[in-house]
This record gives C-alpha cells, sequence and structure tokens, in this order.
C-alpha cells in the first residue's frame, strides 16, 4: 500500500510516521502508536466509541484516514488527565455512576470534553442532542447526560 | 440506624478509573507477542450445500500462516444439542455461518487471502419463518436431529425443525375454560433483536506445545465455554484456560462461545503463536447471537368478578440455525407465561424452532420480556372484555405467600403484590383515565406491566478472600464484571463482613487457572449465589483469624470473639471483655496478622439440594428454583397521531429485591434496563428476506440513542419480601428493569389507543389507523 509521512500530535507529543494512505486514524492511534483507549464498535461512523478531538472537534477516527489528520493535534482520551489529576469530566464520570462495562466510556468523555469547550453550559436538552452519535448500551444514558450537565455547571461557576 | 456499615450505602464501582482513562485493556487492546490476525469466510446464503472449497490460493498468499477449512475441525458444539460445527461442512444453514479461516500476519492480509478462497454453494429453500418451519412440508435445517446428542432434559422431534417441545400441565384447562365467563384469545410477535453490546465479539488463542490451549475473551460465562470447548474438543478441562479481560457488554450475548472456537481452530495450526479474531459490526449481526423471535398464541379464562381461571398457550421460538441454549429460554418464558398471578389451571406448549436465521438465545430476561408482553395484553384484554380496571384485575389475582405457583410449588417471598401497588402509585393511578387528549393533541396512555421469573438452579459458585498482612483483602471468583456490578457488590459484603475498609478490597480478574468455579453470569444471579458463597468465605477467614489470634494473645480460640464492624476482642473466663482487642481496619497498624498463618478464605454456594426435578410432562415440581423474583412497571406514553412517534414519558420501576446492597447499582441496573427495554419495544428488529439480514448494521438497526432517553425513571425498590436464603435478604436485579417495560410500554400504547399490540417493536405504521380512529373517537364526544 502507499505510504505516506506525517505529521502529527498526539496528547501533546510530536509524531513523524510513515502511514499507509488506506490507514485510518483509528488504526493509527490503536496499533501504531499503541493508544487503544479509542474503541472500535462499528467502523462506520455509527456508534462514537472512536470519538477522538481533532484540532479541538471530536471525529469519528473510524471514519478519518490518518493522512488526513496530517498536521492537526490530535486528543485521546490517554492525554485527557493532567498527570494524576483526572479532568473534571472523568472524575464526575466516576463519582456520578456514569460508567457501567465502559467501552463507550472514552468516546463518550471525549464528546462531551467537546461539548463542554465550544458550549460552555448548555441545556440538558442540548446536551441529549449533541451526544446523539455516541451509543450506549449499558446506562441508558440517563447517568452520562446528568454528569454531562453537572461537570458543565461546576465548571461554568468557577 | 441501619443494622449494616456498607451494605445498603451506594458504593462506587471499583474499576471506573481504569475505564474513564483509557487504560482498561479490553480484549480488542491486547496484543501478544507474535500474534496473528484471523479472517472468517461467511456465507453468503442463508441454507445451501457446499458444493466444494477450494484455499490453494489463499494458502499460498503474503503473510499467510493457517488456512482452515471444515472438515479438519469436525468438533461439535451445542449446551443443549450438539449440533454446531466450529466450520459449516457439507451445508451452511445461516447467512454469515463460518466456512473457512486464515491467519496471517496482518489482518489486511488475512483478509486479501479469504477473498482468494473458492467457494461453490449451491443455494436451498430457507426456512425464514417459525410457523412455515413447523408445516410438515417445510424444508429442514437439519436433516437429522437425531444424530446429535442432546441432553435428557429437551426434546427434539425428528424429521421436523422442533429442537425442543416443552410442556406444562396444571390442573383441567378444559373444564376450566368450559366454565368461564369470558375467553381472551389473541396472538403477539416478537421480532428478532440483537443485544448490541457496543462491544462485538472477538478472541484470542493460544496453543502451546504440550497442547494446552489458553483463551482470551470476554466470556460472559467463562467455565460455561471452557466446559463447551472441552466438551467438544475432547480435552480435558484444566488443558482449557480462559482469561477474561473487561468485557464491554453482554446481555446474554456473549455467552454462547463465537470467536473463542474459530481462534482455536487457527491457533492449532500455527505452532505457539497466538491468533486473534475479531468480528466487524457486520460479522457480529450475522454471527453473533440474537434474541431469538416469538410467536405466541394466547387464550386466558376469567369468572365475571375478575379471578383468571385458566391460561393456555402454545408459542414458537425461532431459535435460528442453532440450538444454543434457546430450550432453556423457551422453557423459562412457558413456565411464567401465565404472569405471576394465581392461576388454577395452566395449558403451555412451547416449541424451539430451528430457521436459517441467526442464533437465537438468551438476552437479559431469557424470555420473560416477551412473555411478560404476551400475559400482561392478555390481562389489559380480559380487563377490558369485564370492563375492570387493569390495575385492579392484576390485584385481584396476584400470587401471595403461601400460593401454588404454576409448577405446583408452595410459593414465598413473593413481593409482587407490593410491587404492582408501588409501580402504579408512582404514576398516580388511582382516578386517572387510562387514554386521554393532551391539549395539544397528542395521545396519551399509561399502562401497567409485571413479571415474575426464577433463577436457573441447580447452580453453584465459589469465592475466596485472601488476606495481606498489611490488612488489604483480595476476593477472587469468577461470575464477570459486565458492568452490572458484581465488581463492586461483592467487596462490599467482604468489608461488611470483615471490618475491613472497602478501598482496601480489590477483585481478580477472572481467568479458570486462577479464580474458584462459577457455573455461569446469567439469570441476575450473581447477587444471590456469589453473595451467599462470598458470606461463606468471610467466615471461613474470620475463623482462620481467631485461631491465629489465640495463638498470638495466647488464649483459647473459644474466648476470642469477632465482633460485628471487625473488631477482635479477649474475653475472659466468665464471658466478659478483658479490654485487650484490635480492630480489622487497623490491621496494617497493629500488625496482627503480619507473618502470620496465611489466611485464605473460602466459601462455596450451590443449589442442588433445594432443587426437585420437574415432571418432564407436566412441569410439576416441588421446588424449581432458589430464587423467584418479581417486579412491575408502570409507564405513560405519548403518540404523535400525525407521525405515530411514540414517546415515552415515565417509566416507574417497582422491583422485588429483597434488599438493597448498593443502592447505587440498582439505579444503573434498572435505568439501563429500561431504555434497552423500550428500544426493545420500539425500535429493535431484525429484518430478513427469504433467510437474508436486511438490516444488518447500526444505522438500519437502531438501539436507543440519547435522544431516545429522555424518559423519567421512577426505581422504587421493594423490601418488603426479602429472601430467607439470600444474602442479607437479597434477590437479583440485573434483569428486572428489562422485563417488565417491554410489557408496561406495550400495555400503555395498547390502551392510548384502544386496540391490542400484536406485534413488537410496535411501529409506526402499525398503529398509524388507529391513531386516527381514537383521534375521530375523541372528536365525536
Ligand atoms: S467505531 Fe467509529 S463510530 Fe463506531
Ligand atoms: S457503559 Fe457499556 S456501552 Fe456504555
Amino acid at each position: 500500500m502507499f505510504k505516506k509521512e506525517i505529521n502529527i500530535m498526539v496528547n501533546n507529543e510530536h509524531y513523524v510516521r510513515e502511514v499507509a494512505v488506506n490507514r485510518t486514524l483509528l488504526e493509527f492511534l490503536r496499533e501504531d502508536l499503541g493508544l487503544t483507549g479509542a474503541k472500535e464498535g462499528c467502523n462506520e461512523g455509527e456508534c462514537g466509541a472512536c470519538t477522538v478531538l481533532v484540532d479541538g472537534k471530536p471525529v469519528n477516527s473510524c471514519l478519518m484516514l490518518a493522512v488526513e489528520a496530517d498536521g492537526s493535534y490530535i486528543l485521546t482520551i490517554e492525554g485527557l488527565a493532567k498527570g494524576d489529576l483526572l479532568h473534571p469530566l472523568q472524575q464526575a464520570f466516576i463519582d456520578e455512576g456514569a460508567v457501567q462495562c465502559g467501552f463507550c466510556t472514552p468516546g463518550m468523555i471525549m464528546t462531551a470534553k467537546a461539548i463542554l469547550d465550544e458550549y460552555g453550559n448548555p441545556s440538558e436538552k442540548e446536551i441529549r442532542k449533541l451526544m446523539e452519535g455516541n451509543l450506549c448500551r449499558c446506562t441508558g444514558y440517563t447517568r452520562v447526560i446528568k454528569t454531562v450537565k453537572k461537570t458543565a455547571e461546576a465548571l461554568a461557576a468557577k | 440506624m441501619s443494622e449494616y456499615t456498607v451494605i445498603g450505602k451506594p458504593a462506587l464501582r471499583k474499576d471506573s478509573h481504569d475505564k474513564v482513562t483509557g487504560s482498561a485493556q479490553f480484549c480488542a487492546d491486547i496484543t501478544l507477542t507474535g500474534m496473528l490476525h484471523g479472517a472468517v469466510l461467511r456465507s453468503k446464503v442463508p441454507h445451501g450445500i457446499i458444493k466444494s472449497i477450494d484455499v490453494s490460493a489463499a494458502k499460498e498468499a503474503e503473510g499467510v500462516r493457517a488456512v482452515v477449512t471444515g472438515e479438519e475441525v469436525p468438533y461439535r458444539l451445542g449446551r443443549s444439542i450438539m449440533d454446531q460445527t466450529f466450520l459449516a461442512i457439507d451445508k451452511v444453514r445461516h447467512e454469515g455461518e463460518p466456512i473457512a479461516l486464515v491467519a496471517a500476519d496482518t489482518l489486511e492480509q488475512a483478509y486479501a487471502a479469504v477473498r482468494m478462497i473458492k467457494v461453490d454453494i449451491e443455494p436451498l429453500p430457507a426456512v425464514n419463518d417459525v410457523l412455515e418451519a413447523m408445516k410438515p412440508e417445510s424444508a429442514l435445517v437439519h436433516d437429522r436431529l437425531e444424530d446429535y446428542w442432546h441432553v435428557d432434559t429437551i426434546r427434539p422431534v425428528n424429521g421436523t425443525n422442533i429442537y425442543d417441545h416443552f410442556t406444562l400441565r396444571k390442573g383441567d384447562v378444559d373444564k376450566a375454560f368450559a366454565e368461564a365467563d369470558v375467553i381472551v384469545e389473541n396472538e403477539y410477535d416478537c421480532a428478532i433483536l440483537h443485544h448490541a453490546a457496543i462491544e462485538n465479539h472477538l478472541a484470542i488463542a493460544k496453543v502451546d506445545g504440550s497442547g494446552k490451549i489458553t483463551v482470551w475473551s470476554p466470556a460472559q460465562s467463562p467455565y460455561y465455554i471452557r466446559g463447551e470447548l472441552s466438551r467438544a474438543l475432547k480435552v480435558p478441562e484444566n488443558k482449557i484456560r480462559v482469561i477474561v479481560p473487561p468485557i464491554g457488554g453482554g446481555f446474554g450475548g456473549k455467552l454462547e462461545a463465537r470467536a473463542e472456537q474459530l481462534a482455536i481452530a487457527l491457533a492449532m495450526k500455527t505452532h505457539g503463536r497466538p491468533v486473534k479474531v475479531a468480528f466487524s459490526r457486520e460479522e457480529d449481526f450475522l454471527a453473533g447471537t440474537v434474541r431469538a423471535g416469538v410467536h405466541f398464541k394466547m387464550r386466558t379464562a376469567a369468572r365475571k368478578d375478575g379471578k383468571i381461571l385458566a391460561v393456555e398457550s402454545t408459542n414458537w421460538w425461532d431459535s435460528g440455525a442453532y440450538s444454543t441454549i434457546s430450550p432453556t429460554v423457551t422453557l423459562k418464558a412457558n413456565v411464567i407465561l401465565a404472569g405471576p398471578y394465581e392461576v388454577d389451571n395452566v395449558k403451555m406448549d412451547g416449541y424451539c424452532v430451528a430457521t436459517n436465521k441467526q442464533l437465537g438465545t438468551a438476552q437479559r430476561g431469557f424470555g420473560v420480556a416477551e412473555a411478560s408482553y404476551a400475559h400482561e395484553q392478555q390481562m389489559d384484554a380480559v380487563a377490558k372484555a369485564l370492563g375492570m380496571d387493569p390495575y385492579e384485575l392484576r390485584m385481584k389475582n396476584v400470587m401471595v405467600d403461601g400460593c401454588k405457583g404454576h409448577t405446583g410449588e408452595k410459593m414465598f417471598a413473593v413481593g409482587i403484590k407490593e410491587c404492582l401497588k408501588e409501580a402504579a402509585e408512582g404514576l398516580g393511578w388511582e382516578g386517572h383515565p387510562t387514554s386521554w387528549i393532551t391539549e395539544d393533541g397528542k395521545i396519551r396512555g399509561r399502562g401497567l406491566g409485571t413479571f415474575m421469573k426464577f433463577t436457573g438452579t441447580p447452580s453453584y459458585t465459589s469465592a475466596t478472600i485472601k488476606l495481606n498482612f498489611d490488612g488489604s483483602a483480595v476476593v477472587s471468583y469468577s461470575t464477570t464484571e459486565l458492568g452490572q456490578g458484581v465488581g463492586i457488590v461483592i467487596p462490599q459484603i467482604v468489608a461488611e463482613e470483615l471490618g475491613i475498609p472497602l478501598e482496601l478490597i480489590s477483585t481478580v480478574q477472572v481467568d479458570t487457572d486462577h479464580t474458584p468455579l462459577d457455573k455461569t453470569t446469567t439469570s441476575s444471579r450473581a447477587t444471590y449465589h456469589l453473595g451467599n458463597a462470598t458470606i461463606k468465605a468471610a467466615e471461613d477467614a474470620r475463623r482462620q483469624i481467631c485461631q491465629w489470634v489465640a495463638f498470638k494473645w495466647k488464649t483459647p480460640v473459644e474466648r476470642i470473639e469477632f465482633k460485628k464492624g471487625g473488631i477482635i476482642v479477649q474475653l475472659d473466663e466468665q464471658g466478659k471483655p478483658t479490654g485487650k482487642q484490635a480492630r480489622m481496619d487497623e490491621l496494617a497498624k497493629n500488625g496482627l496478622i503480619k507473618n502470620g498463618e496465611p489466611i485464605l478464605g473460602y466459601g462455596s454456594y450451590e443449589t442442588t439440594n433445594i432443587w426437585h426435578k420437574p415432571d418432564p410432562e407436566t412441569y410439576q415440581t416441588e421446588r424449581l428454583t432458589a430464587m423467584w423474583f418479581f417486579g412491575a412497571n408502570a409507564a405513560e406514553v405519548e403518540i404523535d397521531p400525525d407521525t405515530a412517534k411514540i414517546r415515552v414519558v415515565k417509566v416507574v420501576a417497582a422491583h422485588d429485591i429483597g434488599k438493597t446492597l448498593n443502592p447505587l447499582g440498582c439505579l444503573q441496573q434498572v435505568e439501563g434496563g429500561v431504555i434497552m427495554g423500550i428500544g426493545n419495544t420500539l425500535l429493535e428488529e431484525f429484518i430478513h428476506r427469504d433467510g437474508y439480514l436486511m438490516n444488518g448494521n447500526m444505522v438500519d438497526f437502531k438501539i436507543p440513542t440519547s435522544m431516545d432517553s429522555d424518559v423519567e425513571i421512577e426505581m422504587r425498590l421493594i423490601e418488603s419480601s426479602p429472601h430467607p436464603e439470600g444474602p442479607y435478604g437479597a434477590k437479583g436485579i440485573g434483569e428486572p428493569a428489562m422485563c417488565a417495560t417491554q410489557s408496561a410500554v406495550a400495555s400503555a400504547v395498547a390502551h392510548a389507543l384502544g386496540v391490542p399490540v400484536v406485534h413488537v417493536p410496535i411501529k409506526g405504521e402499525h398503529i398509524l389507523a388507529a391513531c386516527r380512529k381514537r383521534l375521530e373517537e375523541a372528536n365525536d364526544r
């Protein structure tokens, strides 16, 4: 397969790598960089388990080619905490019981982070709408939505 | 004040930190040294004869290390009937059935080689429908069912598509129908649907030089899989090891071996190199397992005053191309198909039927959600026929302690009455109409759903508690964490029993070489069974601790008392405290057990003794199960008459939990279960044409999203009927919320529109005409 060199920042680390042009960003992250936090649930853009942030925007990394991410700044779930200090969303997902099997959780949290970054303190209804692309079969979303809302409020109050 | 310190208080899961940081290693995240990647050639047709397979080009392809076809692995799987080979041999029986396998250095190479395999299949007519499958002229999915070994508790019918015919007979149904004031007769359908855990099936297998097989897989029930594989391969169980990484959702879908046998088949040819076989989403739909579809014929007889006299049903379960555990699903549904009501006359005929479709098996509820939908529609129909309030009718008939169950056994710890009362109350049932039009022209309706379910018996499990010298403890067991929270409830019990702080208690990765024996993780059984085993393990640990302390304090062991909360007290000869004591939560400081005799508590729980084998014809018995559990949901729905879109407004879930061990865990189960139940009722459906799956992807097979979850959920945990044999009185909560959601929502829709719901999922096209009619009626008034 034809290869191309890409120049990419992932979780504050700089990488220059040769990748096959048909390699998805998800494969690149999981297999080439060993960052397995983003999950594959469908590989067709439907479940959101593979969500990472590309230049701050949530992206289904199974649908993006690694070469398309050339020159971008990627944030994955592994890069969210500051050392041992969890991101408020991560802490809230634990404290509010928004995690069950946890397979959807990395994607959920990344989408939630993008929402908070962009909208500040959106309503529960808006959060529901914005998280529609992240499927979860365990929680029924109730706790997830509440958790995101609560975190948004807490951050907005600061 | 509560008599417990940890039990009954909300506790946070122990695995969350790993999961929110992305460091939890699911099976897909594991890469072993030298690991190869497997790919599967699958049947494109639902039914056909394999004329030839040519793998010569694939064998020569770049990177290929192994190619396997059916004849090379003629091993048979099947819990009920051993009807399933690892790969198709001679015949394919469903779309997506595995035919050949390739292992290569990279996944791309494996797929490229799979595409080089030439297979010639002569298509046969596909058996697409259960009722069609029952006809004498139907094509046969399995030509000779009699050739397969089967368990002696089921009755396959040779020369037909019937895997099993289950029967239950109680009282005199014919007489009851003859004497009835009203008879209600209806047919109901539930579609096939998929568990749709977000993690697909996958496995890694390695076969070492001595022939030992190690499998990493998100198996819900690793010992069950080990048993299945051992019987299939004729390899002793100690030569098979199943290691379970965190599981990305199960719901019954990860009970059966799906990817495990394929990875093993390849690994047997790769000279010790591990092989990973991971299903794509499409493969998971086609070749995972599904919730069987079912068609019910129901007849109910009642007296004028509302007393239910008899329930009779014949029902057909679409169990697909291989039987797996589906006869048990048929059984479980039929045992409770008369509902949690006292009914003297019951007659059930359940057929577990083969078709050329996906493998119908267990889903959260084991057939009870479907059965509950059918019996509750019947109750509503009876209420309507008698002009009675649906709640009153149910209350009049619900089972009570001491009554005779459908299996003839004397029932105890029956919590249904309280559940039903609380569910109705939560919705404000009394004096409120069950159907009305809102000011903005929407149709609203309210409904009720009840269920009863039993946990699989006989069953067994075991646990050990290891104390470290620093006062921390490790509890190990083989009930898997599916997201249901067993990994926190069990440490809670250890903390309660030993007085060790919860944060100092950890659990162990389930691994059949290391963690103790367990039957399955199904049937809402974890808390009850494993809870009991853990209490016993703690008892054993306490005994050992007292022995050691007696030695250390040079006191006869009779004068050492282990008090609640983990305080060890020395007594004098009169049995009075001497003042010398030590605390379990300070073991690190007091060094009490340091360098002493290692303490390892062991406990087991099994239910063989309490189980009485039911009569095979009537299914009557003295005691069928360790635990019956009950519940009721009440639901309110709103229907937009223009689009026929149904929105669930509120669900009150009242469940007979016996005793709440972790309220937060229960809430998680209930919220998740209710939304999943709504998905089952309003969205999820496999659509087949001639055996071909038309919607095997996440776009066309819809599960609830966050947009479907805007439902007010109220949980009421009913503790009025504790289980005398349960840990602290507890029963199960894994399945209940699911079991009664489908029936409650269907009941609400039926009430809203004034017509029975005869098909689930309820789609707009089914109810559009009824919506119009309902509005016209309203306008006429
Ligand atoms: S794996 Fe990317 S959206 Fe599902
Ligand atoms: S927690 Fe299991 S899929 Fe979301």
